[in-house]
Formats: structure tokens, C-alpha cells, sequence
């Protein structure tokens, strides 16, 4: 049994070479091959290639010298190529017997040529694909058109594709910062094998794209020359201080393509071409519109705007208009070049607008970035309102709506930092009064609540001073709850003052015509043509007017102005001094009637405070007169003009 | 049939787009409040000078560009031009140069001209084409139509090897529905070479005319208003020889996209996925986000350029602030995997990895640090592992090829007085750049790159008169390959404005001395950085930058590279 075994075994492997033994050719080839093996069958056909060696013995000594041609084959499972069983357009080599012949590409690459392999010219350009190969040859006779060697094969071979090389570094549609000096580093990574000695060319294109391109940033890549290139046998390049300027806020293109080297020799064995994708990457932030965070009311009741820019903003320009102002289109903003700018975060900026003063009216804005960059066009953000501070939204003294914390803002301190902020004007505020004894309002009373004194100017509201912290006063408008007293000391003690309107009117002591019980019906008054409530509110308009003239002129670089708008002021408390003694004129004419005691007191009340408002008044006109005397028509810079006049009204 | 059948599911949705059109029209502007015709627009022109030994760039080049509207009521006919005397072949006629009508009216705008357009990456892709273009918005609807030349045809030139080309014709159509609650985007792109195009060509000489048929499907929707997920397919199927119509039927493809193509011996399909879901952890402010894209071997779209394909990925993304925005934290995580049919003999999986950090615990202070890596590990099936192996499932990785890129950044900037009117702040910048390569766990020479740049600057500000002066030092330290060098050199910067601040101006400037260990060589560079922007008034401005670079050294000869534009820019 164990025999028969054998000899089936040793049947087995000596048969098949029986069988060859049989066939006898009379030359012997020797097919070598070196890697790495080119997919193009065009690298074969070169005569410098290197992969293919033929070596050839005619044994046959009998023979004279033999001319004869090769047949070469290259089949995978996926396809067959070779020369025909014929010469077409193919070398031909004489052989002689007993010398050992080596044929190198150079002698038969042609026979790889497309014609000679049977092959369109095209499908001959593609590259084989991947996969396993063998490549044979036989040696032909040329006189008989036989062969003259049995078909010698190669070892297969695994024809590698390569794929190209994957970009790491810059990602791509990436911003790279700006350095100064520049330094960029470019990393790929390869994904080839096989080709151990690799060169990368890297190309940089430049890419000026228009403002109307909105297509694949890969087509202006493939429409511009190169920028640089280089060719590097690394897989990271250092784009360094020493190569040519990259210029901020252009946007650049890179490839890498994987070029295997062999001797001198390219191999193409990549898919496309070994290039890889196309990187894309901006330098420096693109030019983009700045973006306005915010805009809301400072606390020195100016508007104060935040906005985002990008780095390579240079400069920004603001613009603002009231919201009613005309059309936007037709630019009519006033530019402010330069704001107080100040950094709060990363290209994040805030700007106070000093020019507006009108805390009544809607603001619209506006910010530009400029980035200094040739065509680039300076970018507009969107246009961001602020509304004007909504006084409705303000209650003093149990306090219900403040939303926006203006009162806290405009008296300089925020409420969420101190729970009591407001600043009275008044001498000597009492928020906790202790006296709850009511007292009657009259019309130009100064009311102490919340810490703040308010005049009494109606029936409806009163008209709150604030001092802002610019040193101004801003005037408010706030109006009576229900159940609205004061206790002797003027001091608020039961409901509150608010924004809102109420619609709730108290019952004012002397308040000429207007309804009530405790009204003065007081003829001589009428028959003058003036209320008590306008003529106190027209002697405190005259006051107010006076000292904004005043703080007009102060904003005038030289006091000669003051030449002109003293005088003025000067007639304007005079003015006021005339009405006043006329109402108080009228006040005492009532006095001298026979009148009930409260109503007496009242009318008392309010004579003292009209002689004290017209003690006052002289008192600035005779210091004014003085004044204009010795320094009108003179002119004093600023700063002297900062002593002196303040020294007017204290 | 099949043409038939493509052209009515196009117009099926072209009608369906086109359903709420008579709805929109804006009778006021009908009426006619504003009849005048109003014409608005822009033209640019930058004139660019190059001096550069390091590429064949023409010295001087003219970049135009202008765009006019002429409009009347609702109607806008904007034109686009673009000109450059730049230009550069490489196999492909593209060009920089078109120009481009865009009428539009109320919701329906056209493209005339050169024209682009993109539906997807894996569709059509921003690809240049001659022809029309087509959108429509009404209401929820958005529809995108595009018929033109995607290439011209060339006859090839065998000396430079460019092959040549038939004319292409291109058309697609893309829809998409936004409702409230989800949107849903169809798109059919087919382009096709017209074989008729290269008739004066012999035979043999003519390349394989392709056929290319992509469909994609688009979805996404939000749930609870804090889930949101989408997804991505596309087919795509090429035929690559038109000429080779299938008549035995064997080739059927099984794809959306085969189904609408002829038959073809030589059609293959591809497909792609992407999916993402993306969640926001409103409670502690943070975003987790997971995505998955598959793209199959060989994938190919006639519509756009060269991409990687055949590779799976799966990324991880998330991101949080937390004390109020003070500290910002986000992440990334990818897995990346070539060959994923198992057909190569080398793959290659990825793994890559990002980690910012931004804190900013005052209003003076600010820091952040930037980590990423990029390990790369090649897995090498040799000829011979193939033919050994003994069953099809048998796995044959082999580490061979293990890349890895490392980049850790890190900047501070500190605010050392800030008031109205002067501001100082110091900036600090270190960054660090690794790269290596090793070949079966050995670093071979050269293999290994290590960048490490540094930079310095103090920068005293002007706000109100716009100007900022900063001086710094910056040193780097750099190892490619076996050449190892040492930079190091003062810089300065300043910022001035003049004339009201209409003219800005800005300066860099930098000189680096660098000394190279291994070639015992040393060279200057001086880098001059300039731009000026004048603002004539809001139409006419100026602007002219300039960068500037010279090189000199102990043994190489000097190098000077000069890039210099001039632009003018005006609206009216």
C-alpha cells in the first residue's frame, strides 16, 4: 500500500517535468525583472527603463547565427496584451550560438510600443489596472515565424496603484493666522508604497478671486501659474521668511504631487497622476463685514456700540443717523472715523458716540472694516438700532419698572452695584421720612422721593432733575400713583412716582383753573393771563434756558462768543425777575383779601418761595452785569473761561 | 426610454417648484410707485508685479472685475466680468476669464454665461460650465436648474500628452423642500460626451466617450428641537464607453443613478453616505456631534475636480463653554480608513485628533492652546501575502508605514494698561510642529521634521488717532530631514492713519538671521510687509500693498522676491 503511494507521489512530480523534457527549443532564455514595476505599459517601452532584462543562449551549437524576434506577453486575470505571432514593425537580434546575449529595454522596448502590443492608442494610455501580472516572452524565429524557446515567465507581480498623497496641514478652507515674520508649514501624508525614494513637488498658486466668483475655488487654481514651487523629498515643508511674500487677505491654493523616482527615470504607478486634492486656504481672515454686538445707552447717556470685527481690520468706521432721518441708501450718516476705541475681547471693540446728546431719539448704526488689503472693499455690517431711552419704564420710590436701569445709568451708578443709587439733587434727601403728617401739594413744590427731588409742574406729573454724571441734568417726566401723599417735609411717604402714565391726578393746592376743591378761583389772576402753574413753570423755563445758554456758550473755544449770548442771558433773567415780581405782586394783592387760614398759609408759602426765586435771579443779574463788564469783549481761552464763569450761579 | 424617464422626473419636480408661482407677485411694485430705471455697480481693477525667481509668473498682471445692475422695479439684470491677463494651462481649458449676466426677478433668478454652480460634493461641484442656470424660491421651495458646456472639445496634443477632449454637456436639476420641521433636497446631475464632437478624428485616436448619471438625496430634520440629524446619498453611475452599449443586458445596474443611465458594458455605479447627528446639551452648553461618510472606491462624478474617495470616517465633535463663556473647550475625533473593499495592496487608517482651548478669565487676559494630531498607519498586503492566503476573510494587515503629525500651539495676550487713549498689551505665540515617519517601527534618516516657531511683541495703541506701534522678537527653531536651522531677528509693526484718517497705512517689517547646523551656512531674510487703503470718498478708494523679501547668505546668492499691487476700486 505504502508503495503504491510512492510511486503515485513521485509519478505525480515527475510527470509534469517529463512532459516539458519532451519539448526541446533550441534557446534558453532568462527573464528578470526589478520593481517597482510602472502601471503605464509606455514606461516599458522606454528605452532607459530598467525593470526588464532578457537574457538569451542559443544552445544549439549547431546552428550559424540565428535572427529572431521576442514575443512578450502581459496577462492578468482581467486581461491579456502581447505582440502578434508575427513581425510587424519590431527590432530584429542575431543570435550566436554558445554566447550568453542580454537584451535590455533599450534594445526591445519597442516592442511595448501600442502598435506593437495591439492596442488603440488610448486605452494603451491608461494605466493597467491594479492587480496581479505575469509577464512572458518567447524567443520567435524570424525566418519561420516559430518559436525558438519555450514561453518564459516571470514570477508574478503585483502592479501597485499608489494613491496619491492626503493633505494634513493647512486644513483646507482654513484661515492661517498672519505671521510676521511669515511661517507656514505645509504636512501631507503619504499613502503610496513600494516607491521608497518619492519626491513631492508642492505647488503654491496665488488666487485673486473676484468678488463675483462664486463657483469651485479648484477652477482658479487650475487657471494660474504657480506661485512657487519646489520639490522636496519630505513629507512637511516649511514655507519660511526666506521665500517669496504670502500677502494678507489673499486666498492660496496647494497641491502636492508624488513623483517616484527610479535612477533619473519618472514611474508613474499614482492614480491621478499622483496628485493629490487641491488644498485651499486663506491667509489672514477674508475681508468680512464687521458685526454689531450690541448698542445701548452709556451711562453718561451717550450710545455705546460693540462689534466684532476680524484681525485684519485696520480701522473701523462708524456711522449713525437718527432712525427718522432720511433714506439710508442715500448715505447721509455722519462718519466718526475714530471712536474712543477700546478693545473688550478678541477683535472685539466699543465705541462711545460723544455726539449724540438726544437720548429722546432713535440712533441707527453702523460699523465698516477696512482692512488696508488692494481690492478689498470696505465692509459694511447690518444696520442695528438703538431706541431712544423709554423714560415709561422708569418709576422713583417703590420703584416697579426700570428695565434697562436707565435712572442707575444716568446717575452713574448702576443699581445692580448699589441697591440705592439714585443721587439726589436736593440737600438733604430723607428716603426713610420719619414725619407722617400729609401736607397739600403745590404746583412748583420740590417733592424729596426716592432720594431724588422732583418739581411739581402739574396735576399729572412731576419733573424730576437728574444729574448725569457728565455734570448735566436730564429731566424726567414722571407721574403720581394713586394714593399719593407727602408728609410736612415735602417727603414722599405714601404711593410712588412712575414713568408710566397713569392717568391719576392729585388735587393741587392753587392750581389756578384746574379742578378741585381747594382751587383758587382767583379772577385777577386769570384776568392776567396767567396761571400760577404756568408762571412758576415759565420762571423755572427761563431758568433752565439760562443756564443751558450758558453751557452752549461754554462750548465755544473763546469767550468772546460770550459777548454776544451774555447779554441774551442777561435779558432772559430779566425777563424772568419782571414775571416774578409781578406774581408776586398778585400774591400779595390776594393776601390783602380776606382769606381762610389754609388758603392764606399756602399763598404765604408760595410768596416766600418766589421772593427767594427772585432774590435769587438778582443776585445772577447783578453778578452777570458785573461780569460782562469787566470780561465782556475779551477774549479768554478756555481755561480761564472755566474760572471765571461757573463762579455765576453759585 | 431612459432619457425620457429622466427628463420627466426633472420636470415633475420643476413643476412642482414652479406650483405657488402665481401667488408671490408683488402688486405694488407692478403698479409702478418707482419707474425709473436705476443702474448701480462697481469695477475694480489691481494691477499686480511679480518679481520672483521661483516660478514662472509674468511680472505684471491685470486682475479686472466689474459687476453692473441695471435695475427696473423688481427686476435686476446684474453683469459680472472678470479679466485677467494671467493665465496658466495645465490639461483643461479653465479659465479665469467670463463674464456672466444675472437677471433676476422677485423670487426666480437666471445665471447667462460662464456660469457655476454646486449641489454636493459628490454631484455637481462648483464645476465652470457655458450654458444657464436657473433658481427659483418661491415659499418653501428652492429649485436649481443648470444646462451648459462643462468642456469644450480639444483635439489633444500628443507632444504636451493631453488628450483630447469631447465637448461635455452637462444638465441637472436640484429641489428642495424646507418645511418647518425637516428638508428634504433631491438632485439628478448627468453629463455626457458628445461623441459627434471629435467626428474629424480618426478612430484610433479618439478617446472613450463617458457618460456620468449622479442622483442624491438629502434629509434633514430637527428633534425636540435639540437633535438634529442629516443624512446624504448619493449615486453616481459612469459609463465609461458610451460607444460599448450593453446588448446582452448583463451589466445591470442596481443603483438609483444606473437605472436612469444606458446600459453599458463598461458602467460601473459608486456610491456615498454621510450621516450626522448633532445634539445640544442646552443644561451645560455644550454640542456633541457624531458623523459618519462612506465613500466607495474609485467614486467619480463628472461634475467636479479629483477627491479622495474610497474611505470610510467617523468623527466625534464636541464642544462646550462653560463659566459663562469664559472658558471655551472643543474637541474632535476622527477615524479615517482607505480600502475599504479590501481590493489594494495597501491601506491606510487615520486617526486624527484636535483639542482647543480658550480661556479668557478677564477682560486683560487672554490664552488659548491648540492641539491636533494626525497619526497615519499603512497597512501593506504584499504579492505574496495574496497568494498565501488561505481564505478570503483572513486578515493580512501588516504595519509597515506608521506617520505621525503633531501640532501644539498656544498664544497669550495680556492687556498691561488699557485708558481711552493708549492701550499696551503683550502677545506671546509659541507654536510646535512635528512630523514622523517610521517604516516598520524604525525612524529612518530624514524621516523626522520638527518646527518650532516663537514670536514675542509688545504693541503700545493710539486708538483715537488710529496708530499702533508693536516690536518684537521672533525665533524659530527648524529640522527638516538632516538639516537642522536656528532663526532668530527682531520685528516691528506699525499702524498710522493720515488725513482724517482716510489714508490708512501698515507696516511690517522683520529681518531673521538663520544659521544651519548641519551646512554650516547662514542667511539673512528681510521681509518688508505694506498696505495703504485711501479712501477718496464712499465710491473711489485706493489701496496698494506690497510685500518684499530679500535673501542673502554666506554662500547662496541673493534672492529677492517683490509682490506689489496697485488697485482702484469704484461704485456708483
Amino acid at each position: 500500500m505504502k508503495t503504491i503511494r510512492y510511486i503515485v507521489l513521485m509519478a505525480l512530480v515527475f510527470l509534469p517535468l517529463a512532459k516539458t523534457m519532451a519539448q526541446h527549443f533550441p534557446v534558453q532564455a532568462t527573464f528578470y525583472s526589478k520593481p517597482p514595476y510602472p502601471i503605464f505599459l509606455s514606461d516599458y517601452a522606454n528605452p532607459v527603463g530598467q525593470n526588464l532584462t532578457l537574457k538569451v543562449l542559443l544552445r544549439d551549437l549547431n546552428l550559424g547565427p540565428t535572427q529572431i524576434y521576442f514575443r512578450f506577453r502581459i496577462s492578468s486575470n482581467r486581461m491579456t496584451v502581447g505582440n502578434p505571432s508575427f513581425r510587424v514593425n519590431m527590432p530584429i537580434f542575431t543570435l550566436t550560438p554558445g554566447i550568453v546575449q542580454t537584451f535590455t529595454q533599450a534594445d526591445f522596448g519597442k516592442y511595448f510600443e501600442w502598435m506593437n502590443l495591439g492596442m488603440n492608442p488610448f486605452s494603451y494610455a491608461l494605466p493597467l489596472p491594479e492587480g496581479i501580472y505575469t509577464f512572458s516572452v518567447e524567443i520567435m524565429d524570424a525566418l519561420t515565424n516559430k518559436p525558438l524557446s519555450k514561453s518564459e515567465q516571470l514570477p508574478p507581480v503585483w502592479l501597485i496603484v499608489n494613491d496619491p498623497p492626503l493633505l494634513v496641514q493647512p486644513q483646507n478652507e482654513s484661515i492661517q493666522k498672519i505671521q510676521n515674520p511669515q511661517n507656514l508649514v505645509f504636512q501631507w501624508t503619504p499613502r503610496h508604497r513600494q516607491a521608497n525614494t518619492v519626491e513631492y513637488e508642492f505647488v503654491l498658486t496665488e488666487l485673486l478671486v473676484p468678488d463675483n466668483f462664486n463657483g469651485n475655488l479648484q477652477n482658479l487654481f487650475l487657471s494660474q501659474p504657480p506661485y512657487y514651487r519646489t520639490t522636496t523629498l519630505n513629507s512637511s515643508f516649511l514655507y519660511g521668511p526666506t521665500l517669496p511674500p504670502l500677502i494678507a487677505g489673499r486666498t492660496y491654493g496647494f497641491r502636492v504631487r508624488a513623483v517616484a523616482k527610479k535612477g533619473f527615470e519618472e514611474i508613474g504607478i499614482f492614480r491621478n497622476d499622483g496628485y493629490s486634492e487641491v488644498g485651499i486656504f486663506h491667509y489672514g481672515e477674508k475681508n468680512r463685514a464687521p458685526v454689531i454686538l450690541s448698542a445701548r445707552w452709556g451711562n453718561d447717556a451717550k450710545p455705546l456700540i460693540t462689534w466684532k470685527g476680524i484681525e485684519r481690520h485696520a480701522q473701523f468706521e462708524v456711522f449713525y443717523k437718527r432712525t427718522t432721518d432720511a433714506q439710508e441708501a442715500s448715505f447721509p450718516y455722519f462718519s466718526l472715523s475714530n471712536p474712543y476705541l477700546q478693545k473688550v475681547g478678541e477683535n472685539t471693540y466699543a465705541g462711545k458716540i460723544n455726539a449724540v446728546s438726544d437720548v429722546k431719539s432713535s440712533y441707527t448704526f453702523r460699523v465698516s472694516g477696512i482692512t488696508g488689503v488692494t481690492g478689498e472693499a470696505s465692509l459694511f455690517s447690518g444696520l442695528v438700532t438703538l431706541p431712544p431711552i423709554d423714560w415709561s419704564k422708569i418709576t422713583i420710590y417703590g420703584i416697579t419698572r426700570d428695565n434697562e436701569d436707565y435712572l442707575g445709568l444716568l446717575a452713574g451708578k448702576s443699581r445692580k452695584d448699589n441697591p440705592n443709587p439714585l443721587v439726589a439733587t436736593c440737600q438733604n434727601p430723607r428716603v426713610n421720612p420719619t414725619d407722617t403728617k400729609t401736607n397739600a401739594i403745590v404746583l412748583g413744590d420740590t417733592l424729596h422721593a426716592g432720594g431724588t427731588d422732583v418739581v411739581v409742574v402739574s396735576d399729572e406729573y412731576v419733573k424730576a432733575l437728574i444729574k448725569t454724571p457728565s455734570g448735566g441734568t436730564t429731566d424726567v417726566k414722571l407721574y403720581y400713583s394713586a394714593d399719593f401723599k407727602i408728609n410736612q417735609y415735602n417727603e414722599l411717604i405714601s404711593g410712588y412716582l412712575t414713568g408710566e402714565v397713569t392717568n391719576h391726578r392729585i388735587k393741587l393746592l392753587s392750581s389756578g383753573n384746574a379742578v378741585g376743591e381747594e382751587d383758587i378761583t382767583n379772577q385777577q389772576l386769570i384776568s392776567l393771563g396767567v396761571r400760577t402753574d404756568s408762571l412758576k413753570v415759565l420762571a423755572n423755563q427761563f431758568h433752565d434756558q439760562s443756564k443751558q445758554q450758558l453751557s452752549y456758550t461754554t462750548a465755544y473755544r473763546y469767550i468772546s462768543v460770550i459777548s454776544t449770548s451774555l447779554p441774551i442771558l442777561l435779558n432772559l433773567l430779566k425777563a424772568k425777575h419782571v414775571l416774578l415780581q409781578e406774581s408776586i405782586q398778585v400774591l400779595n394783592g390776594e393776601l390783602a383779601k380776606n382769606l381762610p387760614n389754609q388758603q392764606r398759609t399756602q399763598l404765604q408759602t408760595m410768596r416766600t418761595k418766589l421772593t427767594a426765586q427772585s432774590n435769587e435771579t438778582q443776585r445772577n443779574m447783578d453778578r452777570l452785569g458785573t461780569y460782562i463788564q469787566n470780561f465782556g469783549g475779551r477774549k479768554f481761552p478756555n481755561e480761564v473761561q472755566g474760572l471765571l464763569l461757573p463762579q455765576l450761579f453759585l | 426610454m431612459n432619457k425620457l424617464c429622466t427628463f420627466s422626473v426633472i420636470s415633475f419636480w420643476l413643476v412642482s417648484g414652479f406650483g405657488s408661482f402665481g401667488q408671490t407677485i408683488d402688486l405694488g411694485a407692478l403698479q409702478g410707485r418707482d419707474n425709473k430705471v436705476k443702474v448701480s455697480g462697481g469695477l475694480s481693477g489691481n494691477v499686480v508685479y511679480n518679481h520672483s525667481q521661483a516660478a514662472n509668473i509674468p511680472p505684471i498682471s491685470l486682475f479686472l472685475s466689474g459687476n453692473l445692475n441695471v435695475s427696473y422695479r423688481n427686476f435686476n439684470l446684474p453683469l459680472s466680468i472678470n479679466y485677467s491677463n494671467r493665465k496658466f494651462t495645465y490639461s483643461q481649458p479653465f479659465s479665469f476669464n467670463f463674464v456672466t449676466f444675472r437677471p433676476s426677478y422677485q423670487w426666480i433668478s437666471a445665471e447667462i454665461g460662464t456660469c457655476f454652480m454646486s449641489f454636493s460634493p459628490y454631484s455637481l461641484s462648483g464645476h465652470q460650465f457655458q450654458g444657464v442656470g436657473l433658481t427659483l424660491t418661491p415659499n418653501r421651495w428652492s429649485v436649481s436648474a443648470m444646462y451648459g458646456r462643462l468642456f469644450k472639445a480639444t483635439d489633444g496634443n500628443s507632444e504636451l500628452q493631453q488628450l483630447p477632449t469631447y465637448r461635455r454637456m452637462g444638465m441637472g436639476v436640484k429641489t428642495v423642500y424646507k418645511s418647518d420641521h425637516f428638508t428634504l433636497g433631491l438632485s439628478l446631475f448627468n453629463a455626457a460626451d458628445k461623441p459627434n464632437s471629435l467626428a474629424h478624428l480618426s478612430e484610433p485616436l479618439r478617446p472613450q466617450p463617458k457618460e456620468n448619471m449622479v442622483v442624491g438625496l438629502e434629509f434633514s430634520t430637527m428633534i425636540f428641537r435639540k437633535l438634529e440629524v442629516s443624512a446624504a446619498y448619493h449615486s453616481s453611475s459612469l459609463n465609461a464607453d458610451t460607444n460599448q452599449p450593453d446588448s446582452s443586458g448583463i451589466a445591470r445596474q442596481k443603483s438609483i443613478s444606473g437605472w436612469l443611465i444606458n446600459k453599458s458594458s463598461l458602467g460601473q455605479s459608486y456610491n456615498s453616505y454621510r450621516f450626522g447627528i448633532n445634539y445640544n446639551l442646552s443644561k451645560s452648553n455644550g454640542i456633541i456631534g457624531i458623523e459618519y461618510q462612506k465613500v466607495d472606491p474609485d467614486y467619480i462624478t463628472l461634475g467636479g475636480y479629483y477627491f479622495v474617495n474610497d474611505f470610510e470616517n467617523l468623527t466625534l465633535k464636541y464642544s462646550q463653554s462653560l463659566w459663562s463663556g469664559k472658558v471655551n473647550l472643543s474637541g474632535s475625533l476622527g477615524l479615517q480608513q482607505d480600502d475599504i473593499a479590501r481590493q489594494k495592496s495597501s491601506g491606510q487608517r487615520r486617526v486624527v485628533g484636535m483639542a482647543n482651548l480658550m480661556f479668557s478669565p478677564s477682560q486683560r487676559l487672554n490664552a488659548g492652546l491648540t492641539f491636533s494630531n494626525f497619526t497615519s498607519y499603512s497597512f501593506v498586503r504584499t504579492a505574496f501575502d495574496e497568494i498565501r492566503r488561505l481564505n478570503p476573510f483572513e486578515q493580512l494587515d501588516t504595519l509597515n508605514y506608521r506617520q505621525i503629525n503633531q501640532n501644539i500651539s498656544a498664544f497669550v495676550n495680556y492687556t498691561l494698561s488699557q485708558t481711552e487713549t493708549r492701550v499696551q498689551t503683550i502677545n506671546v505665540n509659541v507654536s510646535q510642529m512635528q512630523s514622523v515617519a517610521k517604516q516598520g517601527d524604525v525612524v529612518r534618516v530624514g524621516q523626522q521634521s520638527g518646527f518650532i516657531n516663537s514670536d514675542i511683541t509688545y504693541n503700545y495703541q493710539l486708538p483715537q488717532k488710529a496708530q499702533s506701534i508693536g516690536v518684537g522678537v521672533n525665533t524659530s527653531f527648524n529640522s527638516i530631514g538632516t538639516q537642522n536651522s536656528f532663526s532668530v531677528g527682531p520685528l516691528f509693526h506699525v499702524q498710522k492713519g493720515f488725513l482724517q484718517s482716510k489714508l490708512t497705512t501698515n507696516t511690517a517689517l522683520s529681518y531673521i538671521y538663520s544659521k544651519d547646523a548641519t551646512l554650516e551656512t547662514s542667511a539673512g531674510a528681510f521681509n518688508l510687509r505694506e498696505s495703504a487703503q485711501y479712501n477718496w470718498d464712499k465710491k473711489n478708494s485706493l489701496s496698494a500693498n506690497l510685500g518684499f523679501t530679500q535673501v542673502s547668505g554666506s554662500t547662496l546668492a541673493g534672492r529677492t522676491y517683490v509682490s506689489a499691487t496697485v488697485g482702484y476700486i469704484n461704485r456708483f
